[in-house]
């Protein structure tokens, strides 16, 4: 096997790693044949992709492309303009060497390239994952954007509520409620009973609050004044003192839920100097009234 | 239009008649080709001398470029011009415009003959355009890619979207590398981009890895 010539040598070097030799000279014959033919493979084909554009398909189509007339030679073969076009689409020196013949006879002339087909990367199938990661992206964008305005909604609606809402919160008070509100039924219970004047009112009182999911609550003026009715039946018909101030205290908080800040202020200092149950709830709801 | 470019070479040679030739815009041009067309002989006679001094300007041109060895030869392409002018007169639809793109062939063809005649491909000396042109696709002188399969042109494809990629430098060494014969060593390509013979061989040897895997090669 003649070894390789000096121009094939140095591209063995290069090639060399895939045998994993030291050097080309530790390369056996069936190595070197493959390598060869490699070699020579890839120097035919870099020689025409590195083909310099002063040649003359080149030339004879920019003269087809220029359209003079008379045409001064034979056509220029399908395969030979297919050539010509690949590399003036890929090849910045043909491009130059285009533009250097146009300045040459001083007006521009069009290449006439189509968009050449790339060779595939990958198999078509592989669009399929690609639509399911996209799905899901826009999932979670559009996710994300609602959040987002339910976020600016949220801080819209905490900046519009009034303070009397936030005080007038019966949230404190639920496992109260839940025994207030149980039916008391007894062989002396009548309809004007102050205890179910009481647990009507209570119960009216907690179907006040209303929102729109979560956002800019507000109560619902007629469960309130209904409340209101039965609360103060019961605060002026009962005789127990510990029914008597609950119903004044969530009184207070009626008018509260209404925005009537001083009619609530006149039961809370009635809850407030009793000094039993409710009362230091009724001092800090006072606080918070006063403190603008 | 602009002005036209004189070469300095030519100008001490033109008389004033010259000059005003060589500026004759594109209409005069084929108003003389019409008459001339129509066998008016002193329009013939002026054509032909627009033609003869174009072309002598253009070549002279390109001398003054590098583009043409020497004045000699820059008169030599100017008169094969004017003999394919004359021929090809009664024919012509647009004499200024085939006369801009045809003087570009003259030095394309020149070169590229040159090349043949160093790479020992072509069969014999003198060898005309016109045969050169209308070979048969399977002669050597016609485009190899006459014979190609679709494998080879979608080889071409990917190696030349490898190429497109490399830097400028890559690209003028493996030209060199490619088309002189013998071919550069890297010795000498060092000394060319005043860079090192390591640095010559990892741009080579990167673009080789790029084709290779590009191709499906590399293990």
């Amino acid at each position: 096997m003649p070894p390789l010539s000096p121009e094939d040598a140095w591209l063995a070097d290069l090639l060399r790693d895939e045998a994993s030799v030291a050097s080309a000279e530790a390369l056996d014959a069936e190595t070197l044949k493959a390598l060869r033919h490699e070699v020579n493979a890839l120097r035919a084909v870099l020689h025409d992709a590195t083909a310099t554009p002063d040649n003359p398909w080149l030339w004879r189509y920019f003269a087809e492309q220029a359209r003079i007339e008379p045409v001064p030679s034979s056509p220029l073969t399908p395969p030979e303009r297919r050539w010509v076009k690949l590399l003036l689409t890929h090849h910045p020196d043909w491009q130059k060497h285009w533009q250097s013949l146009e300045e040459d006879i001083g007006e521009s002339v069009p290449m006439g390239l189509e968009v050449m087909q790339r060779a595939p990367d990958r198999p078509a199938h592989a669009a399929q994952p690609q639509a399911r990661v996209y799905v899901w992206r826009r999932f979670l964008v559009a996710a994300v954007v609602v959040i987002g305005l339910y976020g600016v909604l949220w801080g819209v609606s905490q900046a519009t509520t009034p303070v009397t809402h936030t005080l007038a919160s019966l949230d404190p008070y639920a496992s109260d409620l839940a025994v207030l509100t149980a039916p008391v039924r007894s062989a002396n219970t009548s309809s004007t009973d102050p205890t179910q004047s009481l647990a009507q009112g209570l119960n009216a009182l907690q179907a006040a609050p209303t929102s729109t999911l979560g956002l800019f609550p507000q109560h619902d003026p007629a469960h309130v004044q209904d409340a209101l009715a039965h609360l103060n039946q019961a605060y002026t018909e009962t005789d127990d003192p510990i029914l008597n101030v609950t119903a004044a205290f969530f009184i207070a908080k009626a008018h509260l839920m209404l925005g009537d800040v001083e009619a609530a202020r006149s039961h809370l200092q009635d809850v407030a100097q009793r000094n039993t149950v409710y009362s230091d709830d009724a001092q800090a709801l006072l606080a918070e009234i006063v403190t603008p | 239009m602009a002005r036209k470019v004189i070469s300095s070479v030519l100008h001490p040679q033109l008389t004033p008649n010259d000059l005003t030739r060589l500026e004759y815009p594109d209409a005069t041009i084929e108003a003389l080709r019409e008459r001339a067309q129509n066998n008016d002989t002193d329009a013939r006679a002026d054509l032909l001398a627009w033609a003869a001094l174009t072309a002598r300007n253009y070549f002279y041109l390109k001398y003054q470029k590098g583009e043409v060895r020497s004045s000699d030869e820059a008169e030599t392409l100017a008169a094969d011009f004017l003999l394919e002018f004359e021929q090809t007169l009664p024919r012509l639809q647009q004499a200024a415009r085939w006369t801009r793109v045809m003087l570009t062939r003259y030095v394309t063809y020149k070169r590229h003959r040159e090349k043949r005649h160093a790479e020992r491909t072509v069969v014999t000396d003198p060898q005309t355009i016109a045969e050169v042109e209308s070979a048969p696709a399977s002669d050597p002188n016609r485009h190899p890619s006459n014979i190609w399969d679709d494998a080879q042109w979608r080889t071409l494809q990917m190696t030349l979207q490898v190429l497109n990629k490399q830097p400028e430098t890559t690209r003028n060494i493996l030209k060199r590398i490619f088309w002189e014969d013998p071919p550069p060593s890297y010795q000498e390509l060092a000394a060319l981009h005043n860079t090192s013979e390591a640095a010559i061989k990892m741009r080579v040897s990167r673009f080789y890895k790029a084709v290779r895997q590009k191709l499906g090669h590399s293990r």
